[in-house]
């Protein structure tokens, strides 16, 4: 069963390749949020199995968002991937395969197709294990 | 701070006061010895009209002043006032000494009033010279008139009577004499050259705090916009690659067209590189240190490059010291330097060669500071540093070249993925680390990158 990807990113061209990306993988459908308020509404309509979330936007930072996605009820079980431009791999630590900012799990922009699969994947598989 | 700041300061002006003050305490003793011969001098050969005890009485006041130094500058607070009194004291008892040896006739005192006036001028200051030079000459006139008016008697002038051995005597006493005057010439001259060096050293000072802070004012400009620059470059730059990305497996039987979007990822990665650089660059710098040996980490790190980026033709030859050289480094900074200067070095001979690879612990022995391609240093002379240096074969760096090597952005390299920013993220990481990086370079001959850095010592952890 494809798992469900809400990708909340101010980014369009990105997301547009990024969805096309995942979705061509098979595993994955994806929903695109530009708009960060409008994107907590979508996640907690949608019920996604994860967001992807930017950390730079302009209206609303990606920390803003999170902050919101984990104090609601309905979407602070949804495991969140943040996407930066202002590190890159090296800076963020790696603890058991995943780059870990704060507990939290982080993708250095620009990413591989791959190496986003597989952290995705890493993430949902210890979200279910919990 | 501020507080600290004007305590120090004044402790610092308060010790050169008293420096000053011990300074004028040696000087009046060996004029007082100076006298005190004369004076044995004139008792011995029984001149007549000579009273030794006057004289005595003068050089024992004398020397009398010297004693309470310690006594007295360490329960007055403000020195200045005791500077110019025993300036002012100075002046009388020459002036006695002068009255006692003929008066205003004695005119061998002209000299002994142009040392203190000179060393006044020398030690003190510019404006003491010309007060004291205003008192001898106050002085002079004050008994030159209370003689002329007859209120005092005319100093005596004590005939010699000099025959041969007393005239030989005299000779060397008076050669003895004058060697004194050499010896304290030769004090006022060191501390005249002292002063000469000290201004040249900061002058050369302010020229590097100078260029320091043009430099300073650059980076500052990077580091202002390297953020919202480097996410409004990202983004594009992540587009591009996804884009790449995407089209490559809808292209999968166009083998021309994947050599295109092949070529588009190539640019994409090496503006994505000159980006990192940029980031690296700008970021403020996060120590976390670690007590390491340097000889330890080198070794590693040579043995992953030569696995992963050295070619066939490079040979590394490892000269390192004996004994552990302990530094207190942040290893992820450290390893990024010797990255970057080992890989200028692999590129200066693109034929292959040798990459010589030497540590040592030494004692810093260079003085002053130079400009241009050796940073400034925290060491003081004599201090123990730990030595590494990175020597190759290749072409070797211009001499035009040379003052600009730590600048931003400047490269001579031909690969784009260079952003010129590898060895000015080198300096700044290493003098983050409190140490100094030199390069010495001749063309054809080669390169050697000398850096150095504190040597950690039990004895000093905390």
């Amino acid at each position: 069963m494809k798992k469900k990807i809400l990708m909340i990113d101010d980014e369009e061209d990105f997301c547009y390749f990024t969805k096309k990306n995942l979705e061509k993988t098979r595993e994955f459908d994806v929903i695109i949020e530009t708009n960060p308020e409008k994107g907590i509404r979508v996640a907690a309509e949608q019920q996604p199995d994860l967001v992807l979330l930017d950390i730079i936007m302009p209206e609303l930072d990606g920390s803003e968002v999170a902050f919101r996605l984990v104090n609601d009820a309905r979407t602070k079980d949804i495991p969140i991937i943040f996407l930066t431009c202002l590190a890159d791999e090296k800076d963020l630590g790696r603890y058991d395969g995943l780059s870990m900012v704060g507990g939290r799990p982080f993708i250095a922009k620009p990413c591989q197709t791959p190496e986003l699969v597989r952290v995705i994947k890493e993430v949902l598989e210890r979200k279910q294990n919990q | 701070m501020q507080k600290k700041d004007n305590g120090a300061e004044r402790s610092e002006i308060r010790e050169n006061l008293e420096s000053k003050l011990f300074l004028m305490r040696k000087v009046r003793f060996i004029i007082g010895m100076c006298i005190s011969l004369w004076g044995l001098l004139f008792w011995f050969f029984n001149v007549s009209g000579f009273n030794p005890a006057m004289l005595f009485l003068l050089v024992f006041l004398e020397m009398f002043i010297n004693q309470p130094y310690r006594f007295i500058i360490s329960r007055i607070n403000n020195l200045n006032w005791v500077l110019l009194l025993h300036q002012i004291l100075d002046v009388i008892l020459i002036t006695l000494c002068m009255y006692y040896f003929g008066g205003t006739d004695a005119y061998f005192i002209i000299v002994v009033y142009s040392l203190i006036i000179i060393f006044a001028g020398v030690v003190v200051t510019i404006k003491s010279s010309f007060l004291i030079a205003g008192l001898c000459s106050l002085s002079y006139l004050i008994v030159f008139n209370l003689e002329f008016f007859k209120i005092i008697p005319k100093g005596h002038v004590f005939n010699l009577n000099l025959n041969p051995p007393l005239s030989i005597i005299m000779g060397v006493f008076i050669s003895i004499s004058l060697f004194l005057i050499a010896y304290v010439s030769s004090f006022l001259a060191k501390i005249i050259l002292k002063k000469s060096e000290e201004s040249r050293d900061a002058m050369h000072k302010l020229k590097f705090a100078e260029d320091a802070m043009v430099q300073a004012e650059k980076l500052a400009v990077v580091g202002q916009f390297a953020s919202g620059i480097i996410h409004e470059i990202k983004n594009p730059l992540g587009v591009i690659l996804s884009g790449v990305e995407y089209l490559e497996n809808e292209i999968a039987d166009k083998p021309d067209l994947r050599v295109s979007l092949e070529k588009i990822r190539q640019s994409a990665l090496n503006a994505n590189s000159i980006i990192k650089d940029v980031l690296n660059f700008s970021r403020p710098n996060d120590q976390k240190l670690e007590i390491i040996d340097l000889n330890t980490t080198l070794n590693d790190n040579i043995r992953l490059l030569k696995e992963v980026s050295v070619g066939p033709n490079i040979q590394v030859i490892k000269e390192f010291s004996r004994d552990p050289l302990m530094v207190r480094i942040n290893t992820n900074q450290f390893e990024q330097v010797f990255f970057n200067i080992f890989m200028n070095a692999c590129e200066a001979m693109p034929n292959g060669g040798k990459v010589t690879i030497r540590t040592y612990s030494s004692e810093y022995q260079q003085k002053g500071l130079k400009s241009g391609f050796r940073d400034s240093s925290c060491f003081m002379f004599g201090e123990k540093i730990s030595v590494l240096e990175i020597q190759d074969e290749g072409v070797g760096i211009p001499e035009e070249n040379m003052p600009r090597l730590f600048e931003p952005f400047f490269t001579t390299k031909q690969n784009k993925e260079n952003a010129g920013l590898g060895l000015a993220i080198c300096r700044r990481i290493i003098n983050a680390h409190k140490g100094e990086i030199e390069i010495k370079s001749m063309p054809k001959e080669g390169t050697i990158v000398i850096v150095r850095l504190p040597l950690f010592e039990e004895s000093k952890r905390r």
